[in-house]
């Protein structure tokens, strides 16, 4: 086992990776930025130094002065969290070039996975089903028979895009012709580059991913998936839960199948997640691979009674993952709720400053992951998160009432969070009957308050 | 002489002011009030001095720019001394490199205020340097910061 980790991140994962190295009998190094200096995570490490100014890109972000820590600590390894410098190829391979063991994948795995395109090109490879696309559209008439073959709607996209640009709905194939023009016509504008191509259209897809698990020595499990649908708009990730509701037994098989088999593929090892679009038609597709710690693995953690951030350390201490596949089983349902420093009714605007009185939930089936308390700052540099809050119960029902419970027994004063959102969505007739999709949120919960102001939200 | 020792504070005075120097993990918030604490305080191994400024002081501490190991100049002023602009004071050892700790400005030097093989991080006070016959005292600026995009 490791002597001492170097923890490369701050907030509540950075207590959260703490609190498993002291359990493992592992000191800990925290670095921080200066707006950091008052942090939990920073009093709670064995020791800890700061790394740089406010800014991320000077402090958390700063290599040279992280590996430097790392070295003038004397630790052994170094764990990133995740963001930051969690997904960096270049950054796991300076730790092993300084003889600092990255906690995580492989190089090679968080290079490939980190390509988009080359992680959709080898998940094909692997027999894990993506999203069909007809490649670069050369002209209408041949792009017919791909559109009857994935059937209408369909979705016409810049090659170069991003932000929307260049995007057309088409319905049916007597528009097909039309839709491609104009949306040539507007990459091309946009990005002096007309290419498109035409990808199958999900109507109202629900997010699931499937947490996965492997050591150094090939054997990789999967513990079942999360339904992490609840998005803000903007695809972030806002309440997940674990089961995901209504997900019939066989494609949940089929979907846990095939995210062992895409970690197989990349010869993969650490804590990883398999993020799939699931189809009204019960047909998934592989969106992309997080090759990290997941801010919703608490859900899985209580549902299986797994420890995801100490095996983490274990596997790369070099450990053998000691749990089989037969024995991995799923114990009632999790929720979390995710207490962002955000203002629901202002397009989730990032919230900062001191906090006043801080009151967190507990009691029977409550888990808390958070940095925060009474008269902590909340500096306006980094991600928004405050505190996890996670509900775990016999069942789907009472996982949900006890949610509501705590939700309401919490306070945060100071800014203005997500929990009145949370609550909002709890007692959405459509959430207690676990129908929910990528845009549920914005479609049935935020509309339509919030749907005048959405287009000022994307850029 | 420092950070290494149980000395929780460090007054220095000359005539011309006071500059002192507190363990910043005891809690020297430039607002000291009766801010709440998690119960999990407890004493840090590495602990940086935090710079405190009190009215009208004369001096400036040079401070380290990177995370590493100080070692002092082989000729270190003596207090008092006239130390010139760019002047070499020390080194930071960090990823097998020595990299300098410059004076920046000329001044009078007062004191060094870390040991030779100390860890140092980011921002922490090196070196005293009374800087009150060249410039006005307060001419540190601090750089625009802008915000990071959400990271998730």
């Amino acid at each position: 086992m490791f002597e001492k980790i170097l923890i490369a991140n701050r907030g509540e994962i950075a207590v959260r990776v703490i609190r498993a190295s002291r359990e493992l009998g592992v000191k800990t190094v925290a670095v921080f930025s200066e707006a950091d200096r008052n942090a939990l995570h920073v009093r709670m490490a064995d020791e800890s130094y700061c790394i740089g100014p406010a800014l991320a890109s000077r402090s958390y972000l700063n290599v040279p002065n992280l590996i430097s820590a790392a070295e003038v600590a004397g630790c052994d390894a170094v764990h990133p969290g995740y963001g930051f410098l969690s997904e960096n190829a270049a950054f796991a391979e300076i730790c092993a070039s300084h003889g600092l063991k990255f906690i995580g994948p492989p190089v090679k795995a968080i290079a490939l996975m980190g390509d988009k395109a080359s992680a959709k090109m080898r998940m094909q490879e692997a027999g894990v089903p993506v999203i069909p696309g007809s490649g670069i559209v050369e002209s209408p008439d041949r792009v017919k028979s791909f559109c009857r073959e994935v059937g209408y709607p369909v979705l016409i996209k810049a090659s170069a895009g991003g932000g929307g640009k260049g995007m057309r709905v088409v319905g049916r194939e007597a528009d097909l012709a039309k839709g491609i023009a104009a949306a040539s016509a507007e990459a091309e504008a946009s990005f002096s580059n007309g290419q498109v191509y035409v990808e199958k259209l999900l109507n109202h897809p629900r997010h699931i991913e499937v947490q996965v698990l492997g050591d150094e020595f090939g054997h990789i499990i999967h513990l079942g998936e999360r339904d992490c649908s609840v998005q803000k708009p903007g695809h972030q990730k806002l309440l997940e839960e674990a089961p995901a509701p209504n997900l019939d037994p066989e494609v949940r098989h089929r979907l846990c199948a095939s995210a062992v088999k895409a970690a197989r593929a990349v010869d993969y090892s650490n804590a990883g997640t398999l993020e799939f679009l699931l189809g009204g038609d019960n047909q998934f597709y592989f969106m992309e691979m997080n090759t990290r710690i997941q801010v919703e693995h608490p859900i899985t953690e209580v549902v299986y009674g797994v420890d995801l951030v100490a095996w983490q350390i274990r596997i790369a201490a070099g450990e053998r993952l000691t749990i089989r596949q037969e024995e991995v089983q799923a114990r009632g349902h999790a929720i979390e709720c995710r207490i962002n420093a955000e203002n629901a009714e202002k397009s989730f605007q990032p919230a900062s400053g001191k906090l006043g009185t801080v009151l967190l939930p507990g009691g029977p089936g409550i888990r808390l992951d958070t940095h925060i308390y009474s008269g902590a700052e909340v500096p306006p540099y980094y991600d928004s998160l405050l505190a996890k809050i996670i509900a775990h119960s016999p069942n789907r029902d009472d996982a949900i009432r006890r949610m509501v419970r705590a939700l309401a027994e919490t306070e945060i004063h100071g800014v203005a969070t997500t929990l009145p959102i949370h609550q909002k969505a709890l007692e959405t007739p459509s959430f207690l009957e676990g129908r929910t999709y990528v845009t549920w949120l914005r479609e049935e919960v935020l509309h339509p308050p919030v749907a005048a102001t959405a287009g000022a939200h994307g850029a | 002489m420092f950070a290494g020792t149980p000395l929780m504070s460090l007054r220095i005075e000359t005539d011309s002011g006071t500059v002192t120097f507190e363990k910043s993990a005891t809690g020297t918030d430039s607002t000291p009030v009766e801010q709440a604490r998690p119960p999990h305080s407890r004493v840090l191994r590495h602990q940086s001095p935090k710079r405190e400024s009190e009215p009208g002081w004369p001096y400036d501490t040079v401070n380290a720019e990177i995370v590493g190991v100080f070692r002092p100049a082989d000729d270190v002023p003596l207090p008092g001394d006239v130390v010139e602009e760019n002047q070499v004071l020390g080194h930071i050892e960090a990823l097998r490199l020595r990299n300098p700790v410059r004076n920046p400005q000329r001044g009078a030097f007062v004191a060094q205020i870390v040991e030779d093989g100390q860890a140092v991080d980011f921002g922490e006070a090196l070196f005293v340097i009374d800087h009150s016959e060249t410039t006005a005292p307060g001419a540190l600026q601090e750089e625009p910061e802008a915000l990071e995009p959400p990271r998730l």
